[in-house]
């Protein structure tokens, strides 16, 4: 399961990281699961894997994470994958989210949600279109939405109080 | 972000198995899902909560039926919780409850519990039962695998295939079956609940459905 690693990728500088990378994107994304894989011209931003980032990201690019990002991540109409070797700690909204690496926070995908079975996943997710692939490992919630229901659910109805969610789990909800 | 790190490398040892590359051993008729799938219709939007691994047959089935569907591998918990080793870790039903179950009371319309209740040490028997009752909502249901024997001990996962029927995979967690319980025990067990109804299969496999 976990031969599969792909040629070693030299980590961009800090500088370098700020700019926007066009790519051709056939090269970068991942290979076809189950799912349809993602296919896009848009410009094509990557998380390198000897990176660590903490604090809220936001974009309109297409977005790869190799490395370690902990936060939040708001990627609109764009589409987010976290591969093999990333680690996300985040809330995350994107159109369509891939995840063959290790996630946990809320995902909300406007469209399509593909848990590759190499992935590690804890969290609440949202999406049109869910696939999980046996072999992944999961723990949490799984509610299918079109995208109009997601915006309706986003707001809170009257008189609700809480949300029931899986992750972040506190302990005030573990002594109950 | 060392504290990150820390914190997923645990994921990562936790990764179980490769029971998805195993085919399904067989299928095995069910009499107590379509009275489980029709009790979550009586109301919209109902949140079920799943105590075997994620499956996409199983994710498929309920979403179709626009469930929310909750995963918790207690098997997975079970063989964590038997793992910790400390000196100063919490009692083992305290630790356990805390991390697999930290749902709302009343907040699920179904639980399928499987076969876990065959594999759980005995002080984790009693207070499962009792967490899974409180976080069924009034008119909740659940449902449940009980072994009839002890003979065939082999640990398996169960899926969903459709609306009559299981499929069954041979599990790799090095889990070992505790006890057959008694039909008294099992009303013992679930004395809370408004009414039960059981199915014995072939298989020595009783089908235990209950009403909140």
């Amino acid at each position: 399961m976990w031969g599969n690693k792909k040629p070693e990728e030299v980590p961009l500088p800090v500088r370098e990281r700020e700019k926007p990378l066009v790519v051709s994107p056939p090269t970068l994304l991942p290979q076809p699961l189950e799912a349809a894989p993602i296919h896009t011209s848009k410009p094509l931003a990557r998380i390198g894997r000897s990176v660590s980032i903490k604090g809220e990201l936001a974009g309109s690019e297409e977005l790869v994470i190799d490395g370690e990002f902990e936060g939040s991540i708001e990627l609109a109409d764009n589409s987010l994958t976290v591969g093999r070797e990333g680690r996300v700690e985040a809330n995350v909204r994107a159109r369509d989210i891939v995840v063959e690496g290790t996630v946990r926070g809320q995902i909300h995908a406007a469209d399509r949600l593909h848990v590759a079975k190499s992935a590690n996943v804890m969290g609440d997710l949202v999406a049109a279109r869910i696939s999980i692939e046996d072999g992944a490992y999961f723990k949490g919630s799984i509610d299918v939405q079109k995208p109009e229901e997601q915006k309706a659910a986003a707001k809170p109805a009257p008189g609700e109080s809480f949300r029931i969610a899986a992750v972040p789990v506190t302990a005030k909800d573990k002594l109950q | 972000m060392a504290s990150f790190r820390q914190t997923v490398s645990g994921w990562f040892q936790r990764r179980p198995v490769d029971e998805e590359t195993t085919p399904p051993e067989r299928t095995r008729a069910s009499l107590g899902l379509p009275q489980f799938v029709a009790a979550l219709e009586e109301v919209e939007h109902p949140a079920v909560l799943d105590l075997g691994r994620v499956w996409q047959a199983t994710v498929a089935f309920f979403t179709r039926r626009h469930c929310k569907l909750y995963t918790e591998d207690l098997f997975q918990a079970v063989s964590d919780a038997l793992a910790e080793t400390r000196a100063e870790a919490p009692p083992l039903a305290e630790r356990f409850l805390a991390a697999a179950l930290p749902y709302p009371e009343e907040s699920v319309r179904g639980i399928l519990a499987w076969d876990v209740f065959d594999y759980l040490p005995d002080e984790l028997v009693e207070p499962l039962a009792a967490r899974l009752s409180a976080v069924l909502e009034p008119g909740g249901v659940f449902l449940g695998l009980f072994h009839n024997r002890l003979e065939d001990e082999r640990f398996i996962r169960y899926r969903v295939l459709d609306e009559h029927t299981f499929e069954l995979v041979p599990g790799v967690l090095a889990l070992r079956r505790r006890r057959a319980f008694a039909n008294r025990a099992l009303v013992n067990l679930f004395s809370g609940f408004r009414s039960s109804r059981t199915f014995v299969g072939r298989d020595n496999l009783r089908e235990l459905f209950l009403l909140k």
